[in-house]
């Protein structure tokens, strides 16, 4: 007869408590530098544009017009102490003269205590500084540091919600090509001829002459959020349908599938329980790369000027406005272009070490 | 092979047709209207008339299969003629060619205009990207981990994180702005007919051609070095060293050619991409080739211009995609497809 009290479990000592497997993920993840690196980054970049608002409470809106064109305040660092250089050597020649390095650190120091003296007591220099401004102004007078802020809210949000979609859209694509096997031909045969369909120019047409519809229909900043997420999104999900149904594939024929099987698991319990959670590892990494690149198609189409609008500006668009100023404020380009590049720079590189963390075989070793 | 090549070549076909159709739906189901920019003082009837004259009220069937007969009939015997000069293309009437909105003018003979220039920069500047990602991508793998290695794989990975638009515009603010010693304008009407007027096209073509050939040589190494080091722990190797080989042969020859097998195909494939990227570059510095071409036909709502350059990019692409299957197939016997 079956025995009602509990067979005697047998307690082994456990010499250090037990570790989720998102522990020796992260212990790998944290000895790839460069992951560390994008990932202390991308936190920097998120405080800036999610904290960073809160501190520095100028409105991004506002047109303070006598301020307009100040240069931000490393300009101060950068002023001329003798006569123009003709070459990269005299320039240099420049930096190390004993002379002139004590004029410079004179200007510079003067500078930075009280800027705006400054400016107006050294008209030929050419230089308008303020603390006020610390970033400088644009040619409106509206204050850089908090453009760049409300911009990267924007630049991120469309990164992150693109993301999203293309994922979601590839990942169900990926899931149902390779598990269904009467619909893998036709699923993949799309995904082929998205593959091959010229992105850039498709999406700037579309943006073109779609753009006033959805205007009306969301309002001037909706619309345009709408508009680019939808396009960014449905036209980078093909990668991710591939890896993922290449995955999907492989996992078919393991075993404790087939022992789910055997024990009448329906497919959607099977897709959800056994099948996604094992292609997590390749959907993250993947997500890191569409984050990078929906960021960066966005700029390019706020750079080519079919992107959002100079009142609601994103990081691409403000260094668009910034090339018209190029030689006079270099600056208002190399900001949003540094803030582009460094957050790009950093999610590449955290899908790097996640692809390093999440892969068991290399874990551990 | 040849049954292969046939067979994908057939395949191409109604991946065109889908794309082209795709493009020209796109356009057509938009609101826009080509005789918006026309003045207001236009009557309705008159505009009417335009409307018809450019056939715009046809049913969308009918209006796509003559595009697509002009585009890929009537069109490319012209290109031919231009070429050759023959006679092969039916003689001109109204509505034989692809008219562009703005200009009047047959759209073909506006890109055969700009083409010089965009094939100029974009093949220069891949195949700089080529001659800088092979040896870098070789010697990073050859020295796995070293401080060059090291080096390398961060700068690829900059060059693959940093958009062009902000490479391109830092370069002019760098050597434009503050040193002066390149021009930040591309000038298309320069020609060069001796030593000086030569000098002037190198230096305004090396802006643009370093900010495209960096980005290109950036994924490019990536693979080679991956590639390398796939084939460098492989045993053919030990056994190439095994025999005496000094370390050159064994690198550059025995390695190195398993290597490029698929960095072929990535260079092959990544063609179409990198005339993709020539729009941005090409708007940075102001050259006017197909880039600047597709960009001002948009902002004008020039729709045969669009449609005309989106398909012969999608035609790059699918042409370049059946090209690197082909190499593929070619270089390696372990994937012949037959």
């Amino acid at each position: 007869m079956t025995d009602n009290t509990a067979p005697s479990v047998s307690r082994t000592i456990q010499e250090r408590p037990p570790r989720n497997q998102w522990f020796d993920v992260w212990d790998q993840f944290r000895t790839h530098k460069g992951a560390l690196f994008g990932l202390g980054f991308f936190l920097f970049a998120l405080a800036f544009i999610l904290i960073g608002p809160l501190l520095w409470t100028v409105d991004p809106q506002f047109a303070d017009i006598r301020a307009r064109n100040s240069n931000h305040i490393l300009a101060c660092l950068n002023l001329p102490t003798g006569p123009d250089y003709e070459t990269f050597g005299s320039w240099l020649a420049g930096r190390f003269d004993g002379e002139r390095w004590g004029i410079w650190t004179d200007l510079a120091s003067s500078c930075f205590s009280s800027p705006e003296e400054f400016s107006r007591a050294n008209p030929d220099l050419f230089i308008k500084v303020s603390w006020a401004h610390p970033l400088g102004t644009d040619q409106l007078g509206r204050d850089m540091l908090a453009r760049l802020m409300t911009g990267g809210q924007t630049s991120i949000a469309v990164g992150l919600t693109a993301m999203l979609l293309a994922l979601s859209f590839g990942t169900l694509i990926g899931v149902v090509a390779g598990y269904f096997k009467s619909l893998d031909g036709v699923l993949m045969r799309m995904t082929d001829l998205f593959l091959a369909i010229p992105l850039l120019p498709l999406l700037l047409v579309i943006i073109m002459l779609y753009r006033d519809d959805l205007r009306n229909a969301f309002g001037p900043e909706g619309g345009i959020f709408v508009l680019i997420v939808l396009v960014i999104g449905l036209t980078s999900w093909m990668q991710t349908a591939r890896v993922v149904r290449g995955d999907v594939l492989n996992l078919k024929e393991r075993e404790f599938v087939l022992a789910a099987r055997s024990i009448g698991t329906n497919p959607s319990n099977m897709i959800g329980r056994h099948i996604l959670p094992n292609v997590m590892s390749a959907i993250m990494v993947s997500a890191t790369l569409g984050i990078a690149n929906a960021i960066i198609t966005e700029s390019a189409l706020s750079f080519l000027g079919l992107g959002f609008p100079s009142d609601f500006p994103t990081w691409g668009r403000i260094l668009f406005d910034g090339t018209d100023w190029l030689s006079a404020f270099p600056e208002r380009v190399i900001w949003p272009g540094v803030f582009i590049s460094l957050t790009v720079l950093s999610v590449n590189y955290i899908g790097d070490g996640l692809r390093d963390a999440l892969d068991p075989r290399i874990r551990g070793r | 092979m040849l049954t292969f090549t046939i067979r994908r070549l057939l395949l191409a076909i109604p991946t065109l047709l889908f794309i082209s159709f795709i493009i020209f739906i796109i356009v057509k189901l938009s609101p826009s209207d080509p005789t918006a920019n026309l003045p207001l003082t236009i009557p309705p009837e008159v505009r009417e008339q335009i409307r018809e004259s450019l056939g715009v009220n046809d049913p969308i069937l009918t209006q796509y299969l003559k595009w697509l007969k002009l585009m890929v009939w009537d069109e490319p015997l012209h290109l031919i003629d231009g070429w050759l000069g023959t006679e092969l293309a039916p003689p001109e009437t109204p509505g034989s060619r692809i008219i562009s909105y703005q200009t009047r003018s047959p759209v073909m003979d506006l890109i055969m205009q700009r083409m010089p220039q965009t094939l100029w920069v974009v093949g220069t500047s891949y195949i700089v990207g080529i001659l800088i990602a092979l040896p870098l991508g070789i010697i990073s793998a050859y020295k796995q981990y070293s401080i060059f290695d090291q080096l390398g794989t961060f700068v690829s990975m900059l060059g693959f994180s940093v958009p062009t638009f902000f490479t391109g515009v830092l370069f002019i603010v760098i050597f434009a702005v503050n040193l002066q010693w390149l021009p930040s304008v591309y000038d298309t009407t320069h020609e060069v007919t001796d030593w000086d007027s030569f000098v002037v096209q190198f230096k305004q073509m090396i802006m643009p051609v370093m900010v495209l050939g960096l980005f290109n040589a950036s994924q490019i190494s990536r693979y080679m070095r991956a590639s390398m080091l796939d084939n460098l722990n492989q045993d053919y190797v030990r056994t190439a060293r095994a025999k005496g080989l000094g370390e050159s042969t064994v690198v550059l020859v025995h390695v190195l050619r398993n290597s490029m097998i698929p960095v072929v195909t990535v260079i092959a494939l990544n063609v179409p991409a990198v005339f993709g990227g020539a729009i941005i570059t090409e708007q940075v510095f102001k050259v006017n080739g197909i880039g600047q071409l597709l960009i001002v036909a948009i902002q004008a709502g020039d729709v045969p211009v669009v449609q005309t350059v989106s398909f012969i990019f999608a035609v790059l692409i699918v042409l370049f995609n059946l090209l690197a299957d082909i190499l593929y197939g070619v270089l390696d016997p372990r994937i012949r497809y037959d």
